[in-house]
């Protein structure tokens, strides 16, 4: 039984395709890496999973937990345990951060929470993100350097608590430091149960978070599928 | 005395000339429907019987005006300001009055202005003396649907620090009004202008708020509206001496077929002044806003900073915006910069959003609270809150977008 399963996906953005014919399966408690070059399609997949209106799905189906997922709002596959860690997170003006998390706990959870309440779970994740409190009181990500938005992105992992995390890129625009700490966030989350899709340019990232499988996406479908030490080949030798 | 000026103003009144809808500055008003109703009476203050029910619980001194004219039986006056009506002003303020009436009425390219200066009824006149500390509610009562003409001089002495916050009542509708603030900032002084525009939908409202700043003032005006069948508020203000500093922000929250039109003009006349102007219009209905901004830097004014922003939230496919900024820059040591937008609701946004869970419809309103939040959120008097997040509330409910 898989987590999720995408058979024979073919996608296009404004009539151009962008997948064509993409094929990948993943249990429970795997982390699959996703690797290739710019345009590949890689940030498209990650988008389509979790339900940008922007890309055409023209063929192909994507099982989320027994569920058709394609058939499913953005918010709908939010709600059944799917999470997307943007690689461009949006800057919200005039939202607070906590007032934003606050709202999506309780949209994603259905129960309401107390205010004491989500500031203690939220106090207990923004440390393990090793982040102040003042990004609590900030609106959603603005003036945010690159390393504090994608700290925010794995901070709401955190607090959702998927089953299946997508990270689009999350290490691109983090010095080492902050990649440690985003990685070490990652790593400490996840249930043994949970399922993670890491979607990267570079071999780094994977020194932290260590794949069960690594694919290559290439002209919008996977050409290889292999353990961690594909990765280390893909550095050494490049894509082609 | 004061009849004297009331002719000057007629005079440049008729020098000026009434609006037309090809000048720069009225060319977003529906000047066409425009008809200002017949002068006010000054006998409607008796008629109240009370106004506890408009007064803010955070201020102990409030200032009337009903239907334009100055009520000092109603008013209740701090001790450490000067509050006179305007002509007995004129009996130990003359000098300083005739000197700014002589300077207004010559620079004044607005016709409402220099409409209010010759037809204001019984005006008032607020002198802050240095140093004096101190906050004063302005409540503004239209009784009927008679043009109400209510003039405001108000003069600080040098590091006079006021909080002015003021409030509108309409009893009637098709409530008519051309209001006039003049405010004059000694050195060193400061004034932090709040002004709560909820008006009637049915009413017509104009102001002009016109300041002079001195060495080191600083001036700060807050503006809300929900604007009217038409509002405009029209800014001028002269950064006249070294080292003052202005900020003047806005918002507009328009539901149904309300209107609010700005016009401002920022003229930096001294060096190493600060402007920053920032106004923001959410527009649902039918509705429609405006802006049109001037900064205008002399060549003396080296050093200037000068900002100006114009940011506009279209919610619905019927509301429109029309939104000019422009610089005027003749000094060449000088940062400054102008800018506008007239959106929608941003998809990548409202996506953003939906993958955190929330329906379109929450995240929609989510963001548009955003929009108006981020100004609301500047007010730190309670009890004015709760009528801005029902203006809100009120441009969301009437969204097309939602």
């Amino acid at each position: 039984m898989y987590l999720i399963e995408i058979k024979n996906l073919h996608a296009s953005i404004d009539g151009k395709p962008i997948l064509k014919g993409l094929n990948l399966q993943v249990r429970k408690g795997e982390i699959h890496a996703i690797m290739g070059p710019n345009g590949a399609g890689k940030s498209t997949l990650a988008k389509i999973l979790a339900g940008h209106p922007a890309y055409t799905v023209t063929e192909g189906e994507i099982w989320f937990k027994g569920q058709d997922l394609l058939s499913l709002q953005p918010e709908e596959r939010a709600a059944l345990g799917l999470f997307m860690s943007f690689q461009y997170p949006l800057e919200i003006a005039g939202v607070t951060n906590r007032h934003f998390l606050k709202t999506a706990f309780t949209a994603l959870r259905k129960t309401k929470i107390s205010e004491a309440d989500f500031d203690t779970l939220l106090a207990e994740k923004m440390a393990l993100m090793e982040m102040r409190a003042e990004f609590g009181d900030r609106s959603v990500n603005e003036g945010f350097s690159g390393g504090e938005k994608k700290r925010n992105e794995i901070l709401q992992m955190a607090l959702f608590d998927p089953d299946l995390a997508i990270l689009d890129e999350t290490d691109s625009g983090l010095d080492i430091d902050a990649m440690k700490v985003v990685a070490s966030g990652v790593n400490r989350l996840r249930r043994p149960d949970s399922s993670l899709l890491v979607i990267t340019h570079y071999q780094r990232l994977l020194d932290y978070i260590r794949p069960d499988f690594v694919h290559v996406l290439f002209d919008g479908r996977i050409q290889r599928t292999g353990d961690a030490t594909l990765a280390l080949e893909l550095e050494a030798k490049g894509y082609a | 005395m004061i009849h004297v000026w009331r002719e000057k103003a007629q005079k440049r009144c008729l020098e000026i000339g009434e609006p037309k809808p090809k000048q720069e500055r009225f060319q977003y008003l529906p000047l066409t429907h425009l008809k200002l109703a017949a002068k006010a009476s000054p006998e409607n203050a008796g008629t109240l019987a009370s106004i506890e029910a408009y007064r803010l619980p955070e201020f102990a001194h409030c200032l009337v005006f009903v239907d334009g004219y100055f009520s000092p039986t109603l008013s209740s006056l701090p001790k450490d300001l000067v509050c006179l009506p305007l002509d007995q002003a004129f009996q130990s303020y003359g000098l300083f009055l005739q000197n700014r009436w002589t300077k207004a009425l010559k620079e004044e390219q607005d016709w409402f202005s220099a409409l209010n200066a010759a037809e204001h009824g019984r005006g008032a006149f607020i002198y802050a003396p240095p140093n004096v500390k101190a906050g004063l509610h302005i409540l503004n009562i239209l009784t009927s649907d008679a043009l109400g003409s209510p003039r405001l001089e108000m003069t600080l002495g040098k590091q006079a620090d006021v909080t002015l916050v003021q409030t509108h009542v309409h009893l009637q509708s098709n409530a008519c009004s051309n209001q006039a603030i003049d405010l004059t900032l000694g050195e060193g002084s400061k004034v932090r202008w709040l002004d709560m525009a909820l008006l009637d939908p049915s009413a017509t409202s104009f102001w002009s708020a016109r300041a002079t700043l001195k060495r080191d003032a600083r001036l700060e005006i807050l503006a809300f509206t929900d604007g009217a069948a038409v509002m405009r508020s029209s800014f001028s203000v002269e950064l006249a001496e070294e080292n003052s500093s202005l900020s003047l922000q806005g918002l507009a929250m328009l539901a149904d077929s309300r209107q609010a039109h700005v016009h401002a003009l920022v003229d930096h006349a001294a060096p190493n002044c600060t402007s920053r102007q920032h106004f923001k219009a959410a527009l649902a209905g039918t509705s429609h806003s405006s802006f049109e901004g001037k900064i205008f830097v002399r060549p003396i004014a080296q050093k200037t900073m000068a900002y100006q922003l114009n940011n506009n939230l279209v919610l619905s496919d019927e509301a429109r915006s029309n939104s000019k900024p422009n610089l005027e820059i003749f000094a060449d040591d000088v940062k400054a910069s102008h800018g506008s937008t007239v959106t929608q609701l941003s998809a990548e946004e409202l996506f953003y959003l939906r993958s955190r869970g929330l329906t379109e419809i929450e995240a929609k309103s989510l963001l548009a609270n955003g929009f108006c939040k981020e100004l609301i959120d500047a007010i730190e008097i309670p009890s004015l809150r709760a009528p801005l997040l029902a203006a809100m509330k009120r441009v969301l409910a009437n969204s097309h977008a939602l």
